[in-house]
């Protein structure tokens, strides 16, 4: 076969031109103007029949001799046909139906030319496949006016597009200055409130602080003078007055030791207490708790046994003292009887001391309330009992060396309170 | 013997009082002064064998005080005690740097406090005698 070329058939439009195209070729051929008509009817329809969308549809075009003379053949490739092609078939001369794969299927018709003698020239040949090829004119617009169309479209849509982007874009930049100017509102409240409240914090502590002073200077000649008479420097006391004058005597220390915990909680609460750091030996620190504390222990006839290594940190030497007599006072306060045992541990970077009695102790369900302020467990209040702020204040202590506590303790057979330091306050 | 005097300067009247009270039970001269100026004055005019300075004072504060009776020739060693209130312990150190011997914290303790006074007096003599 000499193929003059191959239509796809892909549209309507290109039905038509497939339709003009035989037509036009079939007069070339000297085929009757009626055989042409019905060349391209033929052509027409059976392009339609096997045009399916999306699937590859094509009309292959060609001359084939058989016998001498020449015939037109045409291959028509598509979907099945639902075409009676029984009339079809006798236009012919002959018709194939090949079936391909993917339910794909080939019709190839020939027909002899009218005239016996016609013999396709190069020259013909070539001017055929040349129109066959071309696109026709109404293709060639349509094709331009579907890109046309299509561009159109995505013009529109970019239209579209940019007109939503732009109207987010001007929704955003609203917000934002919605957003920015709470900001700036929020930020200045923050602010006016940040200062309020450390405006507040610092009267407190200013308050606190002198208030603590003025309850100090009056208290300073209560227990002085009470203990002036209490001794009898003022003559001498019977026993009922001296009992009577020595719990005034004690109520007054009460209440000094209760303004001096007041006084430092303020102080570390408002960050004015800053720890004083410099070298210091924790066994020396230690004697020094000792000894202010063997006549109390004495007198409950309780062992007083102090084991701390000769170790020196870099800490505030008299916050350590604060909390190691807190601890250790208290671990004597609630001991009957047994030993308080003070011992202390080096441990990586940090230094363990553990203060251990066989006190009271404390039962499970209080742990939680150990360290809150004015919290006093009803079976540890004895007599002279502390001001409530001793542990919160000791917690405190504590936290401002960087340093934490903890506790154990088992009801009525005693406690162990430790606190760990960092021997080097600053590293 | 002649009796030791001791220079007590407080602004408090009643802690003069007490301080006073309990230094004379025990048989010491005691001159008063209410302010730190007052007492350069006094220790000035009288040779005195101890000193009893509260920090906390007005015109002139306790430090200063001490750094300027320390200047005087005949106080170069007698001992100057400082009494500060709990509040301003942590300026122990300040205490002792601007030349105080020693210090005690309020509220007195009768019962310590006159024995802790003789103590100082007591290294004095020895340093006295010694040399």
């Amino acid at each position: 076969m000499i193929e003059l070329g191959k239509i796809l058939i892909k549209d309507s439009s290109s039905i038509v031109e497939a339709r003009n195209k035989i037509h036009l070729l079939a007069k070339d051929l000297r085929f009757s103007s009626m055989s042409a008509t019905r060349l391209a009817t033929i052509t027409s329809d059976l392009s339609r029949s096997i045009y399916q969308e999306g699937m590859e549809s094509s009309l292959t075009v060609g001359f084939e001799e058989r016998k001498d003379i020449f015939g037109l053949v045409l291959i028509f490739q598509g979907k099945r046909t639902d075409l009676n092609i029984k009339q079809t078939e006798l236009f012919f001369d002959n018709l194939q139906i090949l079936s391909i794969k993917d339910g794909l299927q080939k019709i190839r018709t020939f027909k002899y030319l009218t005239e016996p003698e016609f013999k396709p020239t190069e020259e013909f040949i070539s001017m055929e496949k040349e129109r066959l090829i071309r696109l026709s004119r109404e293709e060639l617009f349509n094709e331009v006016k579907r890109k046309n169309e299509e561009l159109l479209k995505i013009i529109d849509e970019r239209k579209k597009m940019w007109e939503k982007l732009q109207d987010a874009h001007r929704r955003l930049e609203m917000e934002k200055t919605k957003v920015d100017r709470k900001v700036k509102r929020r930020t200045q409240q923050f602010q006016k409130a940040k200062e309020e409240a450390e405006r507040a914090n610092q009267m407190k502590s200013i308050f606190l602080a002198s208030m603590s002073h003025e309850l100090r200077t009056p208290l300073n000649s209560v227990i002085g003078f009470t203990g002036i008479v209490l001794q009898g420097l003022a003559g001498e006391l019977n026993d009922e007055q001296k009992e009577q004058l020595g719990m005034a005597y004690g109520s007054a220390k009460h209440l000094l030791s209760l303004i001096n915990d007041l006084l430092d909680i303020s102080k570390i609460e408002s960050g004015e207490l800053k720890p004083d750091i410099r070298e210091f030996n924790i066994a020396e620190a230690g004697i020094e708790i000792r000894d202010s504390l063997k006549i109390m222990a004495e007198e409950k006839e309780l062992e007083l046994i102090f084991n701390i290594p000769d170790i020196s940190i870099f800490s505030d030497k008299r916050r350590f003292e604060q909390i190691l007599l807190n601890l250790v006072n208290n671990a004597i306060k609630f001991t009957e009887k047994g030993k308080v045992e003070v011992k202390a541990v080096e441990k990586d970077e940090n230094i363990e001391v553990m203060i251990k009695d066989t006190g009271i102790g404390i039962k499970k369900e209080d742990f939680h309330k150990l360290f809150q302020p004015f919290v006093q467990l009803e079976y540890t209040i004895t007599e002279g009992a502390g001001t409530g702020l001793g542990l919160y204040l000791t917690k405190n202590l504590v936290q401002l060396l960087k340093g934490k506590i903890q506790m154990e303790s088992e009801y009525r057979k005693g406690s162990t309170f430790t606190f760990i330091l960092p021997i080097e306050y600053g590293g | 013997m002649e009796r030791e005097k001791i220079l007590v300067v407080d602004d408090d009247k009643k802690n003069r009082y007490l301080v006073s009270f309990l230094l004379e039970k025990e048989g010491f001269e005691i001159i008063i002064a209410t302010n730190g100026l007052e007492r350069i004055e006094a220790a000035k005019k009288q040779q005195v064998d101890l000193i009893i300075m509260h920090i906390k004072m007005p015109k002139m504060n306790g430090y200063e005080a001490t750094r300027r009776i320390r200047r005087l020739k005949k106080y170069k060693s007698i001992p100057i005690i400082a009494l500060t209130s709990y509040a301003v312990m942590e300026d122990k150190e300040k205490v002792m740097k601007a030349g105080c011997t020693g210090y005690m914290s309020k509220p007195i303790t009768p019962e310590i406090f006159t024995e802790e006074i003789k103590k100082f007096l007591e290294v004095k003599h020895e340093k006295s005698n010694s040399s």
